[in-house]
Parts: C-alpha cells; structure tokens; sequence
C-alpha cells in the first residue's frame, strides 16, 4: 500500500512541474493521433505492439504475445492538422471467444463458469481522436468512439468477469452499444524521463450497469534512440457492477522496444 | 494554492484507502458483526414464557440444485429465478414454522454463484422478524477457481427482539490446503450477539458453521472454541441458545463413513483399508468430538433419543436426490428445553440440503 501511495506522490509531483524536454510523437504514441514512420515495428510486453504500415498508417494489437488468445488489431491513420490540431481515426476488431473459452474453466483460473457455452462474437470499434501540443513538451488528446458487437447467439448473461480490466472490455458482448471517450495527456519532464496520464470512459446500453471508468497515471523512460519505453505506474477503476459501484486500484507496467 | 494542492493529495490519499479492497478478506480474532433491522418493526408481544430456537443452514438459497462444490453438480452460478425462488420457499417455511430466534447459515450477500442477492436483507424484509446480525463466513472480491468470482457468504441471527453484543469471532483455518486455496477459501467462524428479551437482560445466542471439508484439525478446533465460547457465557451467569451446523455426527451414531454414499460419478475411495476418503465423507476419527458439549450443556436431541431412532433427527445428505442420511445440525442450552418440543423438520426436503432443526426453551422461573 505504501508504494502505490508514494508513487501517487511522486507522479503528481511531477506532473506539477514544467516540461524541460522535447517531445517526440513519431515513437510509443498510442493514446495520440500520431502515427510512427513506415515499417517501424515495437514490440509490448504488457503494452501496445504497433507496426508502421505507412507514415500515416500504423497497425496495432493491445497484447501480441496473447495474440492467439485474443486478436485484437486496431488500424491508426493520420489525416493531418489544422490549426494546431491533428487528426486521426481508428478502427479495430476484437475476437474475445477464444480467451473466455480458455477461462471458462474448472479449477485454477477459472474465470468463468464452465458450465456456460461461449459463442462465436466480434467487437468491432472506431474513434476519432485529435491531438494537440499545448506546449512544445506535452501532447494533449481527446477521442471518442463507439463499438458494437457481432455474435452467433447472445452469451449468458452471468458469464461476464466481473473483475476490473476484464468488464468493460467484454461488456459490449452482453450489451451494446458501447460509447467511449476519455483523454491521454503526456509529456517529459528531463531528458528521456516522461509522464503520461489517461482517462478512459466506457458506457453501455440497456443495463444499469452503464458506466466504467479507467485512469492511468505513470511514469515513462524513453531510451536516448527511442528503442525503448518503460512505464510504470497505476491504474485506478471505477465501475457500476452488479454487486455495487466498485473502485480499484492496480499496479501499472508497460514495456515496448523497436525491434 | 499549496493549500488547495495539499487537500487534493489528502482526499486523493483517502480515496485510495477506501478503494483498496483485498482480493479476499481476512479477519481479526473478535471483530463487531453487522447489525440490520427490518425495513418495518413488527409488533412483538412483551410477556412469553418459552422461545421458539430454530437453525438452518440454507446453501446459499441453492435449495437442491446441483452445485459443483457439494452435490457432484456441474452448476456453478444459479440465477436469479432460481435464487428467489428457493428463497420464497425458505422464508415461506420459516413463517410457517415461526422460531423466534434463527440461526441461519450459509446466507450470501453478493455472490456471483447466487446473483448477487442480498439474502441477509430480503430473508429479514420477508419474515417477521425485526433485527438481525451476520457474520462473513467467506469474504473474496474475486475467486479465480471454477468461475465463482465474487463471494460473500455469511452466517446470520434473526431475532424479534433487538439484538446488541454481536461479534465474529474467528475459528481455526484449515492447514490442509495450499496456501494460494487458503487465500481465498471460506473463514468459518462463530456468531454470537445478546438478544435482548423484554425481561431477561441476560440471554444469548450463538451460531456456528464449522469446515464441512477439513481434513485435518481444525474442525475439532471449532467445536473446542465453540464450547469455550458456551463456556464464558454460562460462566458470567448468561443464558445462552446456540447451535448451527457442526458438521460432525451426535455420539454413538451408527454410520461414520459415507465415502461410497457421497461420491461422485469417476471418484474412487476405499481402496485400501485406509482410504482414500472423500474429504467431508468420512465421521470415524471425529465419534467423541461432540461427548463434552453433550455433557456439560443440554443438547436439543438427546443421546438417548437419537440412540432410539437416528433416522427420525436426520438433517442432511450431499445426494439432491436422496433422503436425509445423516446429522450436523444442533442446538444447545445451559438452561431446559421443553420437553419433546425438539423437531428435524425433515419434510422441508427441497429447500436446502439442510433441514431446519427446531425446539423450544422454557423461560419460567
């Protein structure tokens, strides 16, 4: 507990200083309407894995190493600036049967009943997001987006995880439409050291159950080459489950390198 | 400035603490139970000479239903149709039965395995009881084991009377498990509150559920701190109710072993003389476990009694299907029970895989 809170700390210190270090939004940019260059290729270990498909295209899958589990693929173009803001939109797909299948399980990391039959359904998504440099060493961007769901039949509707992370990605399979918008604003703060902070928010249709809400607050190290990013941080859930409105606290970690 | 910036780290700070709930819950050794009153107080007559005391462990509200943990079901998480159902049957049996004091166990709360129902407030806003005290049995945010996820199981008094000195008290944990199954498994304990009878300030209730499943001491070690508890209260001079669902068979019962009866479709016990056996399955090391309690405190069913016909104070069999085969539920006192009041209500077969299991107590001077 003690560490979460003194981490708290030092990010929102930091974050209360002025930036002293260009900005670079050609690498490590999910969470902004910039694309990297053509045929860059980083890979996330517990972070976003993206390839530059063009200068303003860029392929991206959340998790690559449980790729098999859950595909998951987003496209990012670029459309341009105007008047200091830039333009991008995204669209992905998201195929979760897999994964729930594998968890729908007996015994340890059972995480959902096995007595449940999962169907074949895909999440298809697409946001607009603009970006915005308010000053020269932080990057500001709003988007906002909605997604719906394509099924073979409707899953039980207690075959949900009801567990932070998991809800509101699954949610939109048990009721859709889903609207999201949120904001990630980061910058540095000295050379290669660097500060990112997030909102994202997800509601749903038809249930009670409507809103969940993700922040992320973390600290970045950025290689001198821009090969490679750390972050380390938290995240702190607010969701409307079932049981009662819920808060969670979680550890936050992301690694990406250029290979 | 510094000021504003120093009260949004100090409510952020806070906000963290109040968001930080463990994956599973652990308790103290004593701790304050919940207290819950009924949405309308219903009238209660002031002058009684003797209490209706009745215990009932009510599987969650999963009346028969085939669970995977204790029926060889494949049923992990019922719904909300079933829930309610079993429970408009529990309470209707319940109000037929009128106890005045109930000890429940296995009430949950908000549990994924029972819809998240809150079973404590609607088995109270649905009988005509008034007040109530429960204690968590099991408490996980979130089990990540055969889908159970959320679990909230607790073990509840319901009274007319107001009830105050309501404490959890913590039994044993079982040491024949890993410690990631420890981590999140069940923490049987004990309840106990002061039921506050318009002329008796010196009344007690208690109620138990100890491990179904231990195979090692520890169940031992929860009837060793129930009768501790039973103890005290008879020591400061207190009247007490208590029982609940021991899990363990009365002395000088005929069967001990239900290793074959209970197994499951591929299970395979007895294959030598020393086993294997099911876990919860077999009574034959635990024959004198209960001898003390029988001798010091007046148990509602008597050895004698139940020498004479076990069958009749049957409370419970794992098999849906099957009548009741065995007895784990009890009741005691340290004053009388009113003679051939004690009933095994073995005709409530639907509603759990418990009978309720009532008698009455004469409070005459």
């Amino acid at each position: 507990m003690k560490k979460y809170i003194i981490l708290l700390l030092l990010n929102l210190s930091i974050i209360s200083l002025n930036a002293q270090d260009s900005l670079s939004y050609k690498y490590f940019n999910s969470g902004t309407a910039f694309t990297m260059p053509k045929h860059r290729f980083e890979l996330g270990l517990l972070d976003e894995s993206s390839y530059g498909l063009k200068d303003d295209l860029q392929l991206s899958t959340p998790h690559l190493l449980v790729c098999y589990l859950l595909p998951n693929f987003q496209i990012k173009k670029y459309w341009g600036s105007y008047h200091g803001f830039y333009f991008a939109s995204k669209h992905g797909i998201f195929y979760p049967s897999i994964f729930m299948r594998t968890v729908a399980t007996k015994g340890t990391g059972g995480l959902i009943s096995p007595e449940y039959k999962i169907p074949d359904m895909l999440a298809i998504n697409n946001q607009i997001l603009v970006s915005y440099l308010p000053f020269t060493k932080a990057i500001f961007t709003a988007y906002a987006g909605f997604k719906f769901a394509i099924k073979s039949a409707n899953p039980d509707p207690q075959s949900t995880i009801d567990f932070p992370i998991f809800y509101p990605r699954l949610a939109v399979f048990y009721n859709q439409p889903e609207l999201d918008a949120g904001i990630d604003f980061r910058g540095t703060i000295i050379t290669h050291l660097g500060w990112q902070f997030s909102v994202d928010n997800y509601w749903f249709s038809n249930t009670k159950y409507d809103y969940f809400m993700e922040h992320n607050l973390g600290l970045t190290y950025t290689s001198k080459k821009q090969t490679c990013r750390i972050e380390l941080g938290y995240k702190l859930c607010y969701g409307r489950y079932v049981p009662g409105n819920q808060w969670h606290l979680l550890p936050l970690a992301g690694f990406a390198f250029k290979l | 400035m510094t000021k504003t910036f120093t009260l949004f780290i100090m409510v952020l700070i806070g906000f963290i603490f109040y968001s930080c709930e463990p994956m599973a819950t652990g308790f103290n050794d004593i701790e304050d139970a919940q207290y819950y009153s009924a949405d309308i107080i219903k009238f209660v007559p002031d002058t009684f000479t003797s209490l209706k005391v009745m215990t009932w462990n009510i599987r969650f509200g999963a009346g028969r239903l085939p669970w995977f943990g204790d029926a060889c079901g494949s049923r992990v998480v019922f719904t909300e149709n079933e829930i309610y159902s079993n429970l408009t049957a529990i309470v209707n049996r319940i109000n037929l039965l009128k106890p005045d004091i109930l000890l429940l166990q296995e009430v949950d709360l908000n549990s994924k395995r029972s819809a998240y129902i809150d079973q404590v407030r609607w088995i109270l806003n649905h009988t005509y009881f008034n007040y109530a005290v429960s204690a968590y049995q099991w408490k996980a945010q979130f089990i990540p084991s055969d889908g159970l996820g959320r679990l909230e199981e607790t073990n509840m008094i319901l009274s007319r009377w107001n009830l105050t000195d309501a404490h959890r008290i913590q039994l044993a944990l079982r040491n024949d498990q890993d410690e990631l199954t420890r981590y999140f498994y069940e923490r049987c304990c004990m309840l106990n509150c002061k039921v506050n009878l318009p002329h008796n300030n010196n009344f007690y209730a208690v109620n138990i559920h100890t491990s179904a499943f231990a195979t090692d001491d520890s169940k031992y070690k929860h009837i060793v701190s129930f009768e501790k508890e039973l103890d005290r209260i008879n020591n400061m001079g207190g009247i007490f109710v208590a029982g609940g669902d021991l899990n363990t068979l009365p002395p000088n019962t005929d069967t001990t072993d239900f290793c074959m009866q209970d197994r499951c479709p591929g299970e395979s016990f007895h294959t030598s003389n020393s086993g294997p056996h099911k876990e919860g399955s077999n009574y034959a090391p635990e024959q004198n476990w209960l001898n003390s309690l029988y001798t010091k405190y007046k148990p509602a069913v008597t050895t004698n009694d139940y020498i004479m016909n076990q069958y009749k104070y049957f409370s419970h069999t794992d098999r849906p299907t099957h009548f009741w085969d065995r007895t784990l539920d009890y009741l005691f006192t340290n004053k009388s029970w009113i003679s051939n009041s004690e009933v095994t209500h073995q005709e409530a077969f639907s509603e759990s895989d418990h009978c309720p299991v009532s008698v009455s107590i004469s409070l005459s001077k």
